[in-house]
């Protein structure tokens, strides 16, 4: 396999300005925590809530200046329509740069220790390697086929990828995104998830309405679990021992016991699910493409307990710091949920189509005392 | 002229439907085409012609005959008979009445060169009047890499515009008659 590893030298000297004005930002706006207004699409017809200063001390609260000083959480979006990536500062609620991508990104995956972030771009068939910090691109390699999934081991050493169209598994060295393996596996992968203690790799083969369980060491399957129609997007809980699975077709998500390695329950959702993310708290929340709508599950009774309405095809979905992310395809922008109220507070524009299919926030870094 | 365009555009299109079995299997990037358009009429009387499902034929110059299982229910099928030859096959996925807003999935798209098809049509107060919003999320028809020209995205966007910019310029047209 040809390494075709090249810095975007052209892009260079922008994206040092832009890191350098984020910088700024970061300082100026953490002390005030301005709160720009949302900023509904006239044009759709959803539930609206309303933006309350009770929010803004919410956020205040769980996003202290003196955590997150210097370097506070963001979200990277994949914007498909646009090719390019979205930093969002979560403080603020404003996109502080533009990254621009290789053809079409869709799938993105942030390592939160080293501060890397890594995106697939489908139709420009590469995977592109980020500094979540200095926002400069570190490497872009061409690996050929359709690029869609993406997860980055726990160790940060390890970036794996599902090829939509060639049906592999492509695993990659983090530092330099050299091709490390490329592995046969279902029809048509997409979404990928590593258990927390690195040993496992969950994989969406969605054609085959499966889940394919990897061993990551030796990349060999150790079983394969059928769950609804077209699984697209996986999710695992904390504790590595829950995985969800969630069937586009069927409208519904497997929830999997990773020990047994069997489907513990299939729970009905809304209309044309897609993605997945646990709560610490025991709940799941899915995106409904068609329902406009976010499904929570209570995991201990397999039960849908609630449903939350956002902007028009969520997608991506992810959670930090008591807060719920959500990503609309159709709106274009970034849904931030206060985790107990289930209200939107916060609607952050995002590029064209956007998609952070996968984990997209990064935490920041810890304070170093 | 521009609608007779649009509906030999589609009339033509009838002639590829075979390579468009509105496969469930799509390409990982999806479409979309919004269209609007305000209308001198209250958005009550909008919404009746809008929200009859099976009444597609009533407005749209390139559907020929339409018929509806179960009329505005969820899950309703209607099969739409387009000039030329050529059929559509769509379901309703969401009716909301009160916020007038229909959901529509695609089961069978016919000649236009997209998979994997749903759409909403709203209709909202705009002024004196109403504006009506035809919103569309869709694949192109080939579901691999490096598509024919005839089915990659722009085609599918090209169809798929033609459709709800001609549908809706006849909706307003008939809307607005006296």
């Amino acid at each position: 396999m040809t390494q075709n590893t090249r810095t975007l030298g052209a892009f260079l000297g922008i994206l040092l300005c832009l890191a350098v004005e984020a910088e700024q930002t970061d300082f100026r706006i953490v002390p005030t925590l301005a709160l720009e207004s949302a900023v509904p699409n006239e044009s759709t017809v959803r539930s609206e809530s309303v933006l309350t200063s009770e929010s803004a001390l919410k956020i205040k609260k769980v996003q202290p200046a003196s955590q997150h000083a210097m370097h506070p959480p963001r979200a990277f979006i994949t914007n498909q329509g646009s090719h390019d990536l979205s930093v969002m500062d979560i403080a603020s609620g404003k996109e502080i740069a533009r990254i621009p991508l290789p053809e079409s990104p869709a799938g993105v995956a942030v390592d939160q220790k080293s501060g890397m972030v890594f995106v697939t771009s489908p139709d420009g068939r590469a995977v592109t390697k980020i500094d979540a910090q200095s926002l400069k691109v570190i490497a872009t390699l061409e690996v050929g086929g359709g690029p869609v999934g993406i997860a980055v081991d726990s160790s940060g050493q390890r970036v794996y990828v599902s090829d939509w169209y060639n049906n592999q598994l492509i695993v990659f060295d983090a530092k330099n995104l050299e091709v490390l393996r490329r592995v046969a596996v279902g029809h048509v992968p997409a979404g990928i998830v590593i258990a927390p203690d690195g040993e496992r790799l969950y994989l969406a083969e969605r054609d085959d309405h499966q889940v394919a369980v990897l061993n990551t060491r030796s990349l060999e399957r150790i079983a394969s679990i059928p769950v609804g129609q077209h699984p697209f997007g996986l999710a695992i809980n904390a504790s590595g021992e829950m995985l969800v699975a969630v069937n586009v077709q069927t409208n519904d998500v497997s929830l999997i016991d990773t020990v047994l390695l069997h489907e513990k329950a299939k729970v009905s959702v809304g209309i044309s699910p897609y993605c997945a993310v646990f709560s610490e708290d025991g709940r799941v929340f899915v995106t409904n493409q068609h329902s406009d709508s976010v499904s929570v599950i209570d995991v201990a009774s397999s039960k849908m307990i609630k449903t939350i309405m956002v902007g028009a095809f969520p997608e991506g979905i992810e959670i930090d710091h008591g807060l719920l992310f959500v990503v609309s395809w159709m709106e274009e922008e970034l849904d931030v949920i206060d985790l107990q109220t289930l209200k939107i507070i916060r609607r952050i524009p995002a590029g064209k189509n956007s998609r952070g299919f996968g984990q997209f926030i990064w935490s920041g870094i810890p304070p170093s005392n | 002229m521009r609608l007779t365009q649009a509906i030999v555009g589609i009339t033509t299109l009838t002639l590829f439907s075979f390579l468009s079995p509105l496969a469930q299997a799509h390409g990982p990037t999806r479409q979309k085409v919004t269209e609007e358009i305000t209308v001198n009429a209250s958005p009550d009387a909008v919404w009746k012609v809008v929200g009859d499902f099976a009444g597609i034929a009533n407005w749209h110059p390139a559907v020929e005959k339409s018929e509806a299982t179960k009329g505005n229910e969820v899950g309703s099928v209607r099969t739409l008979a387009i000039k030329g030859g050529g059929k559509m096959v769509e379901e309703i996925e969401g009716y909301d009445a009160e916020n007038k807003v229909i959901k529509i999935r695609a089961l069978d798209g016919g000649a236009v060169p997209a998979s994997n098809f749903s759409m909403m049509m709203a209709v909202t107060a705009e002024g004196s009047g109403s504006k009506i919003t035809w919103r569309g999320a869709f694949y192109r028809a080939y579901t691999n890499n490096d598509p024919p020209p005839d089915q990659n995205d722009e085609a599918a966007v090209k169809a798929v515009t033609g459709v709800f910019k001609s549908g809706l310029e006849n909706l307003k047209a008939k809307l607005e008659q006296k």
